[in-house]
């Protein structure tokens, strides 16, 4: 629909006649007055409905697109001139050939959804793949826009879409009105590309049409059907990186570190292994202050003066602190090992109330082989 | 054109880090004020904040004294322009900047006409028909602009736009973002952490380290005036100089001690209470480059502020020179008049202090006694 709809716009900046194409319904699906989008054309169905390919009606000429067959489409030109006439022969054809590309999209749309998830038998996938003149073996990463916002109008498709214009290389995926998926092709120099690419499209959506989104990033895939397992990772990342740094907007799979062990974890797990760690719910005993003091503690890698620096106290405020930590927990932070203990167990914490508040569990199709 | 008003604005993110604290800022309607500071300051997510792109955690933010704290981004009348800005390659120009408005279903006359408003604002005239591959890098920069220019914003947001181009093309455009600012007679929210950038180009500048505001002033006010430390070392070039030392009085003049140097502060500008506090107390005094001066007239004509230093580096610059100097374990800066320097490298020399350019901050707060 896509060349479709930009051909009739290419359309409306040459010519001053209305111009539009109907479906074997006789709806508008694409016009160049905008404000019949959608209508159903009663003169359309009728010209429909009688099995014509050209008529006149009132101020109308139509046409039967030169299209393949199965596929009814019927295109309009204000005017019954012989100079309107002239247009509508030229425009049949080439808005024919929209309408054929448009259908090789669609169908290549599907395909590509159905690969990415998981609906395609994989015996079938390099077959149909060549039918649309998709190359099977090729490097392939899986960048997966999850929008806050449904996306119903379809605009932030076409923005991806035309940042990555090159059919041949990219594939702009639409799984719902919140997940879009770009398939993209790696060159052998594309190191740092993948960033640039995922950056290129969140700054663009903001600009464009002022949307936030995360970004997840998958592992590359090195033949179609292997993308499906770089969708589901970057789905993954995403999911992860939403419990883990939600002040991340783009997050690799391959960087999701003890988050992604963490994620795997049986709750059951979970309130055992944390039942160890913090007996008797000393965690909780800790103070907000004080969990800030440790978050920044880490962040600065346990250097003491680094951290009384950033969060402006002296460091025997600090030293209190963390000594209050030790008391309350058994937990010594300056100690590498205790550290490491109460990072992994404050993710674990932090998992788990996420996962019963919002998460609600994994879905199902992220655990699938 | 609208005016921003930040009241208590706080940004938490999860595990309790503070990337904003208590940010309280009004922003007059048509002013080109910078935000400023390292990275990780929070001058992003300060301005990912204010175009509803980011939450807050606490307080309120108000364009044209509308609260916004509760509507959606695109309802927000603000345009934004990023760092990472990127041309659609198979567009024109014109259909470049004329994309977000068919999105947005703006008729096509209009469109037409905003389009072509803007590229005459930013020269671009003739360049509306060519595809991004056919254009340099600062007229993509220009044709980015002109994207956020078709909307007609109350407000431009800024995220560090030009820190992608090259020295001489920034140099170039930050020139080009002043005049576009006058020629439109906006609001514009500029965030970068050049201050060579916030210097030349704001009318105002807010200084941000580690979440919090440190200063927000005029460039010469921040220049002249720093209130801490950390303004004073991150505004200007080379940073200022500071020697930790100590203020005493000897037979009722004020004077600071670096080394075996003794400066003497010009009583009718330091003798005050304020100054009076710190007697015998360590202080961080700061020095400007450009406030030590190595020509012999200038070191007879002012003797009580004058010190001794070994020339370690001479870098001649074309119309400035840089005199890197030590003294007993004290590291200097000074920025010459390349005629009349003296400084050769590897010999001692003696320096003038201007000494009504002092600055004297407590050590221990780091806070400005007086600058």
């Amino acid at each position: 629909m896509d060349e479709l709809t930009k051909s009739i716009r290419r359309v409306g900046e040459l010519l001053i006649n209305t111009v539009g194409v109907v479906d074997d319904t006789g709806l508008v699906i694409a016009c160049t007055d905008e404000s019949r989008l959608g209508q159903k054309d009663r003169e359309a169905v009728a010209l429909i409905e009688s099995g014509d390919t050209f008529r006149v009606t009132g101020k109308n000429t139509w046409q039967r697109l030169a299209t393949r067959p199965g596929l009814n489409y019927y295109c309009f030109i204000e005017g019954s001139d012989p100079v309107a006439l002239d247009y509508l022969g030229l425009l049949s054809e080439w808005l024919g050939l929209a309408v054929r590309d448009w259908g090789n999209e669609s169908r290549r749309d599907n395909l590509l959804r159905n690969v990415l998830l998981q609906n395609e038998l994989p015996g079938e996938i390099a077959s149909k793949a060549r039918n649309l003149g998709i190359i099977y073996t090729a490097s392939r990463i899986c960048i997966l826009v999850r929008l806050e916002h449904r996306d119903t109008g379809g605009e932030c498709v076409e923005v991806i879409g035309n940042l990555f214009p090159d059919r041949e290389t990219d594939y702009v995926v639409s799984i719902d009105d919140r997940n879009i998926v770009l398939i993209h092709t790696l060159t052998p120099d594309d190191s740092g590309e993948v960033n640039r690419i995922a950056v290129e499209i969140r700054d663009n959506l903001s600009t464009e049409l002022m949307t936030k989104v995360s970004i997840g990033i998958g592992m590359p895939a090195y033949n179609l059907r292997d993308c499906a397992r770089s969708y589901r990772e970057s789905a993954l990342a995403l999911e992860v990186g939403g419990l883990f740094s939600r002040d991340r907007s783009i997050v690799y799979y391959e960087k999701l570190g003890l988050g992604r062990l963490i994620y795997q974890m049986s709750p059951t797990l979970c309130k055992i292994f944390l039942d160890e760690v913090f007996p008797n719910d000393s965690y909780e005993a800790l103070d907000r202050e004080t969990l800030n003091t440790v978050e920044v503690f880490f962040a600065c890698s346990l250097n003491g003066s680094e951290t009384s620096r950033r969060l402006f106290v002296h460091r025997n405020t600090l030293v209190y602190r963390l000594d209050k930590v030790q008391k309350i927990t058994g937990l010594d932070l300056r100690n590498f090992d205790d550290a490491v203990l109460f990072k992994f167990a404050s993710m674990v914490k932090r998992y788990l109330e996420r996962q019963g508040g919002v998460l609600g569990g994994a879905p199902n199709w992220l655990n699938r082989p | 054109m609208a005016s921003v008003l930040l009241k208590n604005v706080y940004k938490e993110f999860d595990g309790g880090v503070i990337a904003v604290s208590d940010f309280s800022l009004s922003v007059e309607d048509r002013e080109f004020i910078i935000l400023v500071g390292p990275s990780g300051c929070g001058k992003s997510t300060t301005l990912r904040m204010i175009a509803g792109l980011e939450e807050i955690t606490q307080g309120e933010i108000y364009i044209d004294d509308r609260l916004v704290n509760d509507v959606q981004p695109k309802d927000r009348d603000i345009a934004m322009v990023f760092q990472n800005y990127a041309l659609y390659p198979h567009m024109t120009v014109y259909d470049n900047m004329a994309f977000g408005l068919k999105l947005r279903k703006i008729p096509k006359d209009d469109i037409k006409r905003r389009v072509t408003e803007a590229a005459r604002i930013l020269e671009i005239e003739h360049l509306l028909d060519r595809k991004p591959k056919a254009l340099s890098g600062g007229q993509r920069q220009r044709v980015a602009l002109g994207r956020a220019i078709v909307r007609d914003p109350k407000v431009f947001l800024m995220d560090e736009p030009l820190s992608n181009l090259d020295a001489k093309l920034r140099v170039q455009m930050r020139v080009e973002i002043t005049k576009l600012h006058q020629r439109l007679n906006t609001t514009i929210i500029y965030v970068t952490h050049d201050q060579t950038e916030a210097m030349t180009m704001g009318t105002r500048i807010v200084v941000m380290k580690d979440g919090f505001i440190q200063q927000v002033d005029s460039p010469s006010e921040l220049y002249l005036h720093p209130v801490n430390t950390f303004v004073a070392g991150f505004i200007g070039m080379p940073p200022m100089n500071f020697i930790n030392t100590t203020i005493y009085d000897e037979d009722g003049e004020l004077k600071v001690k670096f080394g075996s140097n003794v400066i003497t502060l010009p009583a009718d500008k330091y003798d005050t209470e304020e100054v009076r506090n710190y007697i015998d107390k360590e202080v961080i005094m700061g020095v400007r480059p450009e406030a030590i001066s190595d020509t012999p007239d200038d070191v007879a004509a002012s003797p009580t502020t004058v010190f001794d230093a070994d020339v370690d580096v001479v870098e001649m610059l074309g119309a400035e020179t840089y005199v890197y100097m030590t003294h007993e374990g004290y590291s200097l800066t000074a920025r010459v008049d390349p005629m009349a320097t003296v400084s050769r490298v590897g010999e001692p020399a003696k320096f003038r202090i201007d000494g009504r350019r002092i600055a004297l901050f407590d050590q221990e707060t780091e806070q400005a006694i007086i600058t």
